[in-house]
């Protein structure tokens, strides 16, 4: 009995000081993006929903899995309404996203960035192409292939930086 | 790598699968939320309503970056504030003249009609709005406008600026409308070519320069040719300035064109409030 109090009050601090802390910073940079998004003219050519995207694909170390997998879902419709966009495109991307890191995080180490890496050029290849099909089939419209070149290239050069910076803050040897 | 040095297999697998499975499954919710009816009315009220609630919360997380931005744009507009009034004072005895001989213009235009007997066609009343963000991204041109339902703004209300058409409204809400602009890949408006009147359907390309396709007589068509809307399907009012032709692609049968105002130069925007004067006109359109 004794041991289960200790074993419930060491969780909770847990929980309260370091784990919630850092589940409450991820959502924040999460909404931080989205609303970028919304407000800055440099979206046109960098576009922050793929950043928030990445930061998703590089989340190591997921505390509340299913609440984790809903709040993607919930940001999505978030982000759909306030941007504009049809109501489901944003939960499809951060879905899609967060899949491939676990089908990643099955194979690759999540400190080997290199392969990591690989994976997610090949995700976001796949998503780009998709999505241009999507857009050609439905609005019969001819999209520059040069822009999305240059989107695609602009966030596999960030991605770098970001997996450092998320190996930083991220513990890896955390159980 | 998952470890499994903690854990027994099982344990992974089930939580993995699990969460993998919700994950796959709020997917296809996603994708099937996609194809929703957007034209139903109830649909569009309530997303523009709760986009209100959400637009105030994300306004004030991204302050830090909207001041960032604005500091950086007012930077800009004081370094060129010097040469725009060396601009306005050289316009002013331009504009006086201007004035005068479009009034001019106009009574002799309201003289011809009276003499001609012609019913008006259209009534315009108009309100200048503030543009609150421009949310154009990757496949889709859109803009936020400070005014609402409480300003008297409807759906389908025209956004123009002093160079031409801009786009239409398209949800309304209390106080935020949000516009889409030609430049969007769902936008659609009938045009009308040059001074022939060659008729073809403006559709966005999510860049700078638009199309015209479905236009029967691509061999009338010169570069240079203005572009104005033709005032077919009854939603844009006839003869608004949109841009004119860059190219002509006979190939594949359409016409580039340069539009004369670049939204994204712009802090505030005029609401045409377009109305047909007949009841009966506007039922026959629908």
């Amino acid at each position: 009995m004794n041991w289960s109090i200790k074993l419930m009050k060491m969780l909770l601090s847990n929980i309260l000081t370091y784990k919630f802390f850092r589940e409450i910073s991820f959502h924040f940079i999460l909404a931080f993006l989205i609303s970028a998004s919304l407000f800055l003219e440099i979206n046109k050519y960098f576009d922050f929903l793929l950043v928030a995207s990445v930061t998703v694909y590089l989340r190591n170390k997921i505390n509340f899995p299913i609440f984790y997998v809903l709040s993607l879902f919930l940001w999505g419709l978030y982000a759909d309404i306030l941007i504009g966009y049809p109501i489901g495109y944003t939960s499809c991307i951060f879905l899609f996203f967060y899949i491939l890191s676990e089908f990643c995080s099955l194979f690759v180490e999540s400190r080997n960035i290199k392969p990591r890496f690989y994976i997610f050029t090949l995700g976001l290849l796949f998503f780009l192409i998709t999505e241009y099909l999507i857009i050609k089939l439905s609005f019969k419209v001819n999209l520059s292939f040069d822009i999305m070149l240059i989107k695609y290239f602009l966030i596999s050069l960030i991605f770098y930086p970001m997996c450092k910076i998320s190996l930083l803050i991220e513990p890896y040897n955390e159980k | 790598m998952r470890s499994l040095e903690h854990n027994s297999f099982g344990f992974i697998k089930n939580n993995y699968l699990r969460t993998i499975g919700i994950a796959v499954v709020l997917g296809i919710i996603s994708l099937a939320l996609i194809y929703i009816d957007y034209t139903n009315k109830i649909y569009a009220t309530s997303r523009a309503n709760i986009r209100d609630v959400i637009l105030s919360t994300s306004s004030v997380i991204a302050t830090p970056i909207i001041l960032l931005e604005n500091g950086l744009l007012t930077a800009r507009k004081i370094n060129g504030l010097y040469r725009d009034l060396q601009e306005y004072d050289d316009e002013q005895a331009l504009i006086s003249s201007t004035f005068q001989e479009l009034s001019t213009l106009r009574l002799k235009v309201d003289k011809y009609e009276s003499d001609l007997k012609i019913i008006k066609e259209n009534k315009f009343e108009s309100i200048s709005v503030e543009i609150f963000a421009d949310i154009s991204n990757r496949y889709f041109s859109s803009i936020l406008l400070k005014a609402g339902s409480n300003h008297g703004l409807k759906e389908n209300n025209i956004i123009v600026s002093s160079n031409g058409l801009i786009g239409r409204v398209s949800e309304v809400s209390q106080d935020i409308s949000r516009g889409i602009l030609l430049t969007d890949l769902s936008s659609r408006v009938p045009v009308s070519i040059s001074d022939k009147d060659i008729q073809g359907i403006l559709i966005g390309q999510n860049l700078k320069k638009l199309r015209i396709f479905y236009i029967r007589e691509l061999s009338k068509i010169n570069i240079n040719d203005l572009v104005m809307t033709s005032g077919k399907g009854g939603v844009f009012p006839s003869g608004l300035l949109i841009g004119k032709v860059s190219k002509i692609n006979n190939k594949d049968s359409f016409v580039e064109i340069d539009i004369f105002e670049d939204p994204g130069n712009l802090s505030k925007v005029r609401i045409i409030k377009y109305e047909l004067v007949n009841k009966a006109d506007e039922d026959a359109f629908k």
